[in-house]
């Protein structure tokens, strides 16, 4: 190895660039004739280097930036003023609010309707049913007498 | 890269949104070519450079300057290029189980334009880090430290790869056994 192969191998690729300043590109230079492997390296380097890649063109170029830029402000739209974060979703949220509550309002006064004239109708169904029995009572009155407490022998009977 | 600093906050602070245009024309070029010696393949490349940029624009306000802009581009492309190729399978070209040369010693054949073809065969056939070492240095001259940071690995590790590829490449060219 000669003095300074590392500090020269870690400076072939900016040589190859030519980004050097002189002084060390004239270095480089001299240490490339003396040492093989660095030398080696340096013309795979160069080789690889002239291998060129295919130019898609400006148009794809051009397309490429719009679509990135179309991404950017995509992606920023929400970060901004937005109509439906500040206005609509609060105002659809009320009104959805206050629909709910119209319902359950709505829910609970029908419900209790009914329940009244559940109670109510049962009142009367109680009213009917005593009606109805005493209109039996009269009836079995007129048929076994006009004793209401029938003796067993009449129960007897009646079954 | 101060510039592309003053870029940046210029977007994301002020949402001058021709500054992120500014970043995008100064790196569409450099992006492209590194997604192309990635992938080896135009249409993939033009994939990659686009999704590399759309990710790399979504990810901005992450962007914490410990590397330079280019740098940390350079990272996201190449992640993106890899997950690419991963996702297709790698398409690599035949290789000539070796390159006979009449003067084994002589790389400068190596500008013939079918020569040229097979060294790109070679490169496309070598490791993914081993590849990707020679790509930044070589290509994109990027410094070991750069590279490290690109490569998320250390500089010893990028060291090793890329004396570990140029020995490929110069064993492969000089004829004496094939890359693999």
């Amino acid at each position: 190895m000669h003095s300074g192969h590392d500090d020269i191998k870690d400076m072939l690729h900016a040589y190859l660039h030519g980004t050097l300043s002189k002084d060390n590109a004239a270095r480089v230079m001299g240490h490339l004739e003396q040492c093989d492997e660095c030398a080696g390296e340096f013309c795979i380097a160069e080789a690889l280097l002239k291998i060129e890649a295919p130019d898609p063109g400006d148009v794809y170029f051009n397309n490429l930036t719009n679509v990135v830029m179309a991404a950017a402000r995509a992606k920023n739209t929400p970060k901004g003023f937005n109509l439906w974060q500040y206005l609509l979703r609060p105002a659809a949220l009320t009104a959805a609010a206050s629909l709910s509550l119209i319902i359950y309002l709505f829910i609970f006064n029908h419900g209790n309707f009914h329940s009244v004239q559940t109670a109510n109708t049962s009142h009367t169904y109680t009213v009917s049913d005593i009606l109805a029995s005493d209109d039996m009572l009269a009836s079995l009155e007129e048929e076994y007498g006009d004793d209401s407490s029938s003796d067993d022998s009449n129960v007897e009977d009646l079954l | 890269m101060d510039e592309d600093n003053r870029l940046i906050d210029s977007y994301l602070k002020e949402g001058d949104e021709s500054a992120l245009e500014g970043l995008v024309i100064k790196y569409r070029k450099e992006v492209y070519l590194v997604a192309y010696r990635v992938a080896g393949d135009v249409e993939d490349a033009k994939d990659i450079a686009q999704k590399a940029f759309i990710n790399a624009v979504a990810k901005l306000r992450d962007f914490k300057r410990q590397s330079s802009f280019r740098t940390w581009l350079y990272r996201i492309a190449v992640n993106a290029a890899l997950n690419h190729v991963r996702g297709n399978g790698h398409k690599t070209e035949e290789l000539p189980e070796t390159l006979q040369s009449e003067d084994k010693g002589a790389v400068s054949h190596m500008i013939e334009k079918e020569q040229e073809h097979r060294l790109k065969g070679m490169l496309a056939a070598l490791p993914p880090r081993q590849r990707l070492s020679v790509i930044l240095r070589v290509y994109k001259g990027l410094s070991l430290t750069e590279t490290a940071a690109v490569m998320g690995c250390s500089e010893g590790a990028v060291k090793s790869h890329y004396h570990s590829a140029i020995q490929k490449l110069k064993a492969a060219v000089a004829g004496k056994e094939g890359v693999n």
